[in-house]
C-alpha cells in the first residue's frame, strides 16, 4: 500500500503542519488562560503541547532526511541551513517548554495570574522561533522551488 | 508576596537559559561574527603585500616553487576556472608538479603528486560558499582534497576523496576534526567533487549527489584550493567558485 502520495517529494512537508496546528493553537490557548483559567483548557493546552513537540521532533528528524536528499542547490543552500537551525531550536524551545509547562500546572499547581503571565510570554517567544522555522521552510519551497515538481 | 517573587526569578532565569542556548552556535551570533570576520579581512587585504608572505611562509601544504600572479579578483566574487597557460594567473600559488596538459581535446590541469603534494590555492577569499571541482582520478592511489576557508597550513576546511571514502573536515591549529565520511565508489570517468560552506553547515557532494553533511562554527573567510597526493595523476578541467549569499 502507499502511504504517500505521487506528489509528494516525502512525509516533511505533510508533516510540518502538525507542529504549526499544535503549537500555535496551544500559544492561543495559553493566552486565553491569563483571562480564562479552568482545569479542562489547561488539559487541552497540555495535550497541544505534548502533541506539538512530538510532531516537532518527528519534522525535524523528516527534514533533516529531505535536506540531505534534494542533491546539490546552491541558491538554496544557506536557506537550507537556517530552516533547519530554527527547526531545532523550535524543537528544543518547544520541549523544554512543555516540560515547564507539564510540571507548572500538574506538579507545582502554581495557577496565579503571575504564572500564567509569564507562561504566554514564553509561549509567545516560541511562537515567535515556530514563525521562523515557518518563514524558512516556505520560503524553500515558494522562492527556491525545492520539492516542486517541474 | 515572597512566593510570587520566587516564581519571577525562576522564569526569568529559565528565559536567560534558553536565549542563551540558542545563541551558542546560532545562526545570528554566526552571522556577526562572519560580518566581523568580514570587516577583519578587508582591512587585511589592505596589507596584502605583507600578508601574502606571510601567508606562503606559513604555508603549508608542502608549497613549493609558489608562482605569484596578477589576475585579481573581489573577496567573495565568484568565478569558473578553466585551465589555460594566461588563467594560471588567478591563482595565488601553485607548486611546481602542476602543469597545464592536454586530455582528448582538452586543457586540463594535471596534478602529478608522485608520493608528495601537489597543490594550488586561488586568490580571492571566500566566506560562505559552494566550490565545484570536475577532475578525474587515474588510479585508486590518487587522493584529492578541496579546500576553503584557508587561512594558512594549520587552519582550513576540507573536504577529500582517499582510498574509496569521502570525508568532511576540518584542520584549526593543526588539529584535524572529521565532521562526517562516507564510503564511496569514486568514478573512474570523469566527476565533479563539490563542498559546500553555509553558515555552520558543510556538506560534500560527489556528481551533485550529496555524501557527507557536517557542522562546525563559522570560520573567517579564507582561500580556496586544490590538493592532490598519493602516487598517480589527477586531471582537472574545471573549477567554479560560487559565493553564498546569506539570508535576510
Amino acid at each position: 500500500m502507499q502511504l504517500l502520495p505521487n506528489w509528494a517529494p516525502g512525509i516533511h512537508p505533510l508533516m510540518i503542519h502538525f507542529p504549526i496546528a499544535f503549537l500555535s493553537l496551544a500559544v492561543g490557548l495559553t493566552i486565553l488562560e491569563i483571562f480564562y483559567s479552568r482545569e479542562w483548557l489547561t488539559k487541552a493546552i497540555s495535550g497541544l503541547y505534548i502533541f506539538g513537540a512530538l510532531s516537532a521532533v518527528v519534522s525535524y528528524i523528516s527534514g533533516r532526511s529531505a535536506a540531505d536528499s534534494i542533491g546539490l542547490n546552491l541558491k538554496a543552500e544557506v536557506a537550507i541551513g537556517t530552516h533547519s537551525d530554527w527547526g531545532l531550536y523550535t524543537l528544543i524551545y518547544f520541549g523544554a517548554f512543555t516540560i515547564i509547562y507539564y510540571l507548572e500546572k500538574f506538579i507545582l499547581k502554581r495557577n496565579t495570574l503571575a504564572v500564567r503571565v509569564l507562561l504566554a510570554v514564553l509561549a509567545l517567544a516560541g511562537f515567535f522561533i515556530l514563525g521562523q522555522t515557518a518563514e524558512y521552510g516556505g520560503r524553500l519551497v515558494f522562492e527556491y522551488g525545492l520539492g516542486v515538481k517541474n | 508576596m515572597m512566593n510570587i517573587k520566587n516564581q519571577l526569578t525562576t522564569y526569568l532565569l529559565i528565559t536567560l537559559t534558553m536565549v542563551f542556548a540558542m545563541s551558542c552556535g546560532g545562526n545570528s551570533s554566526s552571522e556577526h561574527e562572519h560580518d566581523e570576520a568580514d570587516s577583519h579581512d578587508m582591512e587585511e587585504m589592505e596589507h596584502s603585500a605583507a600578508e601574502e608572505h606571510e601567508h606562503n611562509e606559513g604555508e603549508e601544504h608542502d608549497m613549493v616553487g609558489m608562482e605569484h600572479g596578477d589576475g585579481e579578483m573581489m573577496m567573495g566574487e565568484g568565478f569558473t576556472w578553466m585551465p589555460t597557460e594566461e588563467s594560471m594567473s588567478m591563482m595565488e600559488y601553485k607548486t611546481d608538479n602542476i602543469r597545464v596538459a592536454t586530455s582528448g581535446d582538452e586543457d586540463v590541469l594535471m596534478f602529478e603528486p608522485a608520493g608528495q603534494k601537489a597543490s594550488c590555492m586561488f586568490k580571492n577569499k571566500q566566506g560562505n560558499v559552494g566550490v565545484t571541482a570536475t577532475l578525474k582520478m587515474e588510479s585508486s592511489e590518487a587522493a584529492v582534497m578541496l579546500l576553503h576557508h584557508s587561512t594558512g597550513k594549520d587552519n582550513y576546511e576540507f573536504v577529500s576523496l582517499e582510498g574509496g571514502v569521502m570525508k568532511l573536515g576540518r584542520v584549526e591549529n593543526g588539529e584535524e576534526k572529521i565532521f562526517d565520511s562516507k564510503d564511496i565508489d569514486v568514478p573512474s570517468d570523469w566527476f565533479t567533487l563539490t563542498v559546500t560552506a553555509a553558515g555552520t553547515h558543510y556538506k560534500g557532494y560527489l556528481n551533485e549527489k550529496m555524501i557527507t553533511h557536517g557542522h562546525g562554527d563559522m570560520m573567517k573567510p579564507g582561500l580556496l584550493g586544490i590538493v592532490a597526493s598519493g602516487n598517480s595523476t589527477i586531471s582537472v578541467k574545471k573549477v567554479e567558485a560560487t559565493p553564498l549569499e546569506a539570508e535576510r
